[in-house]
C-alpha cells in the first residue's frame, strides 16, 4: 500500500521523461535548427550592428528611411538613383471600368461614386449593395471615402 | 452586357469546371555535402522578394530554389530559425515568416544573414570561412546602405575572398542573349519581377543607368487584387480564398490581353446568356445539371482536349469556372420512426393553429350577433318608447334610424358572408389553382414568381419612399399622415361642438396618425403572404425539384465564375489606376523611354526587346509587349520581342555564366569582383562596375 503514491508520482515523472524525450526528438527531426547551432563558416560573436536595438529587440531601417539616409540629393542632378528611376506620374487621362464587372463604364454614380456600365448594374448598386460594400469596391481602386 | 445578378448566380451552365490545385507540401531543402570539389567554383545566390536560387557556378541549374521567408519561433530557450522549404504551410502563419524584403529592396539584415547561413549550410560549406567567391543579384539602382550591409555580412562574418554584384534583369539577358564575348548587346530588357517591374535599356558601351525606369507592381499586386476581387464577390468564400489559392488562379487563369477593351468586349459577348435562355431560371439548371452529368461521362476525353487547347492558347476570350475544393456536409440518415414523428408533430401543430383560427372567427361572429341583436331590440322598442330608443341610438353612436338599418344591414351581410362565401370563394381559388397547376406547373409557378417579384418590388420602392428623407413634404410618408389625419377630422365633423383639445389625450391622434398601414398596404402584404403560401405548396409538389440538395448543388456553390477578371487581373501593369496608382503604366513607361532615346539608339534596341522575370510568366504577356511597342514605334523600325527560356531560374543561370567566363582572380577590365582588400580600403558599400551591374555611387565628402 505504501509504495502505490510513490508508483504514482514516478509514473507522473515518466510522463514529464517522455514530453520531454518528444521535444528533443522534434528538435532532431528539424534539421535546420540542429544546423543553426553549428555553423562552422561563421565568425563567432560577429553581429551586424548597422541597426537600433532596444532591449532584446533589434530595429531596421525601412525603405522609406534607408532612402532618406541615402541623402540624394548630394549627388549631381542626373544620377540614376533608387528614387530617380521610380515610374513618373502618368499623364494620359486613366480609362474608367465598372468597379462591379470590369466592363468600360461610361457612368458614375453622383451618390456612391462607384463607377458602372449599365443600368443594370445601377440597380444593384443601390439595391443590393450596402454602405460597406460600396467602400470595398471603391477601396479596390484607392477611392473609398477618408475619415478625417 | 451581363448584369451582376447574371455574374453571381448564372452562367455557369454548359462551361467546363477547372479546379484550383494547390501544389503540394514541397519536401525540406536538400542537404548537400559534396562542397570539397567545387573548390575554385563561385557560389551564385540570386535573391529575389519572392523566391531565392542557389548553387554552383559551375553546374547548369541551381541546386536551391526555395522561397525567400524566414520564420523564427521560440522552441525552447534557443531561437529556432526556419528558411525557405522547411517552412510548411502551417508555419507560415504560425512563426510569422518574414521576408528580408520591402518592396524590391533588403532592409532586413538578420533574416538575409539567416537566408544565408542556410545556403552555405545546405551547400555543405565546411571550414572556418567559405573559401569560394560570391556572385549575389540585387536591384537596379540598390541603395548603397543595403549594399554595404551585405558585404559586411559577407566579408566579415564568413570571410568571403571576393564578391560581385549585379542586375538579375540583366544576368538573365547575358544568359539568353550575350553570354558570347563578341555578341552585341545593344536591347531592351523588361524585367517583371515579384514586387517590381523594370525597364533596363542597354547599348553596346553597357547599360544606361540614367535611363532606368522602375514601375511599383508586379506579381504580388496580381495576387493581391486576385484576392480581393474574389472576395468582394463571394463574399462567402473569404476565408476560402487564401494568398495560395490567388496565386495559383493567378498563374493559371489569367491572361494577358492583347487589345484590352476589344477584349472586354468579347467577354461581354460571350458571358451574356441569350435572352431565350433568360426565361427559366430553373429549368435552366436543371439542364445545366444534366449536362454537367453528361460532362462528367466524358470527362478524360474533355480534359485532355481541354489541355491541347490551353497550350494552344485558344481557349481565351472564355469565361472560366473554378471549383474550389470544399468538403460535402455529412448526410443525415432519417429513420422512418423519425420523419414520422416529425410530420406527426406539423399535422398536430396545423391542427392547433386551424383550431385556434377557428375559435377566432368565431368569437368575432358570436359578437356580430350579439350586435344585431342588440340592435333588434332597439328597433323594436321604436315603436313602444321613442324617447328611450332616441337616446339608445345615441348611446350606440348612431345619428337616426337610417344610419340604424343601414349598420344592420352591413352586420347581416357580414354573416351571411363569413358564413358561407369567405370559404366558398377561398375554396374556388384553391381548385382553380389546383386545376392550373395539373395542366401547367411550370407556367404556374412562374407566374406567380412574377406576381410576386412586382409586389415585392412595389412594397420596396414604397419603403424607400418612405425611408428617404429628402423631398419636404411630399414624401409619401408625409402625405400618408396628412390622409389619416384629415381623415379623422372628417369623421369628427358630425360633432357640432369643437372640444378638441379639452382632453390631454385628444393629441394621441397625432401619434397614432399614420403609423398604421394603410388597407392598401394591408392588401398587398395579405396577396404576398398568399402567394408564398401557393409557391410554397406547389414548388413542393413540383415533379422535378425532388433532388434540390444533392451533394451536386453543394458543390455548385462552392464555383467561382471567372470572367473578366481573367484579363483584368494582370492588366493592372499596364494601367496602374485600376489599383488607384497614379504612375505610368508599362506602356506609358516604354513610351517615355523611348523618347528620351536618339533615334539611332532606337533603332538598335527596338531589334532585341528581352522580356524576362517571374511575373512575365503570365500568359501572352510577350504578346501584349510586342503590341505595345509595336504601337510606340515608327513602323519603318524592325522589332523582335524574345522570352528567357526560363523566367525562374535565367538570372541565376546567367550570373553563374558570367562567374565562369570572369574568374575573379583574372585581372581584366570587365573584373566586376570585389575582393577583401577593396572592401576595406574603398569603403564597405564599393561597388566594382561591370557590364551587367549598378552604377557606384560614390560619396565625395
Amino acid at each position: 500500500m505504501s509504495r502505490d503514491p510513490t508508483a504514482a508520482s514516478s509514473g507522473e515523472d515518466r510522463q514529464d521523461t517522455m514530453a520531454k524525450g518528444d521535444k528533443a526528438e522534434k528538435a532532431e527531426k528539424n534539421p535546420s535548427s540542429q544546423k543553426s547551432l553549428t555553423l562552422p563558416f561563421k565568425k563567432k560573436g560577429w553581429k551586424n550592428n548597422n541597426c537600433q536595438a532596444r532591449g532584446n529587440q533589434r530595429y531596421w531601417m525601412h525603405l522609406k528611411q534607408i532612402i532618406q539616409a541615402e541623402n540624394y540629393s548630394r549627388f549631381p542632378v542626373d544620377t540614376p538613383t533608387y528614387t530617380s528611376i521610380a515610374a513618373s506620374i502618368s499623364l494620359m487621362p486613366p480609362k474608367k471600368y465598372c468597379d462591379i464587372t470590369g466592363y468600360v463604364a461610361p457612368y458614375t454614380c453622383p451618390k456612391s461614386k462607384l463607377r458602372y456600365c449599365t443600368s443594370e448594374v445601377y440597380q444593384f448598386i443601390h439595391r443590393q449593395l450596402n454602405d460597406e460594400d460600396r467602400n470595398k469596391y471603391l477601396s479596390l481602386r484607392q477611392a473609398q471615402p477618408k475619415i478625417k | 452586357m451581363t448584369s451582376p445578378d447574371d455574374l453571381i448566380i448564372r452562367g455557369f451552365n454548359n462551361m467546363t469546371v477547372h479546379y484550383l490545385e494547390e501544389e503540394g507540401e514541397k519536401s525540406d531543402d536538400p542537404i548537400f555535402s559534396d562542397a570539397k570539389s567545387f573548390k575554385d567554383s563561385a557560389i551564385v545566390v540570386d535573391m529575389g522578394s519572392h523566391s531565392t536560387r542557389a548553387g554552383w557556378s559551375k553546374e547548369e541549374l541551381p541546386r536551391l530554389h526555395f522561397p525567400t521567408l524566414v520564420g523564427r519561433g521560440r522552441a525552447t530557450k534557443d531561437v529556432l530559425t526556419v528558411v525557405g522549404n522547411d517552412l510548411k504551410k502551417g508555419d507560415i502563419s504560425k512563426l510569422a515568416a518574414k521576408s528580408p524584403f520591402e518592396e524590391n529592396v533588403v532592409y532586413h539584415f538578420d533574416l538575409q544573414e539567416a537566408i544565408m547561413d542556410h545556403i552555405f549550410s545546405r551547400l555543405g560549406c565546411e571550414g572556418d570561412s567559405i573559401i569560394n567567391p560570391v556572385i549575389m543579384s540585387e536591384s537596379a539602382c540598390n541603395p548603397n546602405h543595403c549594399r554595404k550591409n551585405t558585404s559586411e555580412l559577407l566579408f566579415e562574418c564568413y570571410g568571403v575572398p571576393a564578391v560581385s554584384y549585379g542586375i538579375d534583369g540583366l544576368f538573365s539577358y547575358y544568359a539568353n542573349c550575350i553570354s558570347t564575348p563578341n555578341a552585341n548587346r545593344e536591347g531592351l530588357i523588361i524585367s517583371s519581377g515579384h514586387s517590381s517591374t523594370h525597364i533596363l535599356p542597354m547599348l553596346q558601351s553597357g547599360p544606361v543607368h540614367s535611363k532606368f525606369k522602375r514601375i511599383d507592381i508586379g506579381g504580388y499586386h496580381c495576387t493581391d487584387y486576385a484576392q480581393k476581387l474574389v472576395q468582394i464577390k463571394y463574399p462567402i468564400h473569404r476565408a476560402a480564398m487564401t494568398v495560395e489559392k490567388s496565386q495559383t488562379l493567378k498563374e493559371n487563369h489569367t491572361y494577358l490581353a492583347t487589345n484590352y477593351n476589344e477584349e472586354l468586349f468579347l467577354f461581354s459577348n460571350n458571358s451574356a446568356p441569350k435572352e431565350e435562355e433568360q426565361i427559366d431560371v430553373e429549368e435552366e439548371k436543371e439542364k445545366g445539371e444534366e449536362e454537367k452529368e453528361k460532362g462528367k461521362a466524358e470527362k478524360e476525353k474533355g480534359e485532355e482536349e481541354k489541355e491541347e487547347k490551353e497550350e494552344e492558347g485558344l481557349e481565351r476570350g472564355k469565361a472560366r469556372v473554378i471549383q474550389l475544393p470544399y468538403v460535402a456536409a455529412p448526410v443525415v440518415v432519417v429513420t422512418e420512426e423519425e420523419k414520422k414523428r416529425k410530420h406527426d408533430l406539423k399535422v398536430t401543430q396545423g391542427q392547433r393553429l386551424k383550431e385556434y383560427g377557428e375559435k377566432k372567427r368565431k368569437e368575432k361572429q358570436q359578437v356580430k350577433e350579439q350586435q344585431l341583436e342588440r340592435y333588434n331590440e332597439i328597433l323594436n322598442m321604436r315603436d313602444e318608447d321613442l324617447e328611450q330608443f332616441n337616446e339608445m341610438l345615441l348611446q350606440e353612436n348612431l345619428a337616426d334610424e337610417n344610419a340604424l338599418n343601414k349598420a344592420m344591414e352591413k352586420l347581416k351581410n357580414g354573416l351571411t358572408k363569413s358564413e358561407n362565401n369567405d370559404e366558398e370563394k377561398a375554396q374556388r381559388k384553391k381548385n382553380e389553382m389546383d386545376k392550373r397547376f395539373e395542366e401547367n406547373p411550370t407556367d404556374l409557378i412562374r407566374e406567380l414568381r412574377e406576381k410576386k417579384r412586382i409586389i415585392e418590388e412595389m412594397i420596396e420602392r414604397k419603403a424607400r419612399e418612405n425611408s428617404s428623407t429628402v423631398g419636404g413634404r411630399n414624401t409619401l410618408a408625409k402625405r400618408k399622415r396628412m390622409k389619416a389625419i384629415t381623415g379623422i377630422a372628417f369623421n369628427d365633423a358630425d360633432h357640432d361642438t369643437d372640444d378638441f383639445g379639452m382632453n390631454d389625450d385628444d393629441w394621441d391622434i397625432y401619434l397614432q396618425a399614420g403609423s398604421e398601414p394603410l388597407p392598401e398596404e394591408q392588401e398587398e402584404a395579405a396577396e404576398l403572404v398568399q402567394i408564398d403560401a401557393w409557391l410554397a405548396k406547389y414548388e413542393k409538389k413540383a415533379p422535378k425539384k425532388e433532388n434540390a440538395t444533392t451533394p451536386m448543388s453543394q458543390e455548385l456553390d462552392y464555383q467561382l465564375y471567372i470572367g473578366v477578371e481573367r484579363i483584368r487581373i494582370p492588366e493592372i501593369l499596364f494601367q496602374p489606376n485600376l489599383i488607384g496608382m497614379d504612375f505610368t503604366g508599362l506602356s506609358e513607361a516604354l513610351q517615355n523611354t523611348f523618347s528620351s532615346l536618339t533615334k539611332p539608339q532606337l533603332a538598335d534596341i527596338s531589334k532585341r526587346i528581352f522580356v524576362c522575370g517571374g511575373n512575365s510568366e503570365t500568359k501572352l504577356f510577350r504578346e501584349r509587349i510586342e503590341a505595345e511597342v509595336r504601337a510606340l514605334l515608327p513602323v519603318e523600325y524592325e522589332m523582335n520581342v524574345l522570352k528567357a527560356k526560363n523566367a525562374l531560374k535565367d538570372a541565376w543561370r546567367g550570373a553563374s555564366m558570367w562567374s565562369r567566363n570572369n574568374s575573379w582572380k583574372s585581372r581584366g577590365e570587365n573584373n566586376g569582383w570585389i575582393t577583401k582588400k577593396m572592401y576595406e580600403e574603398l569603403g564597405h558599400d564599393y561597388l566594382k562596375e561591370f557590364m551587367l551591374s549598378n552604377q557606384y555611387l560614390k560619396v565625395y565628402e
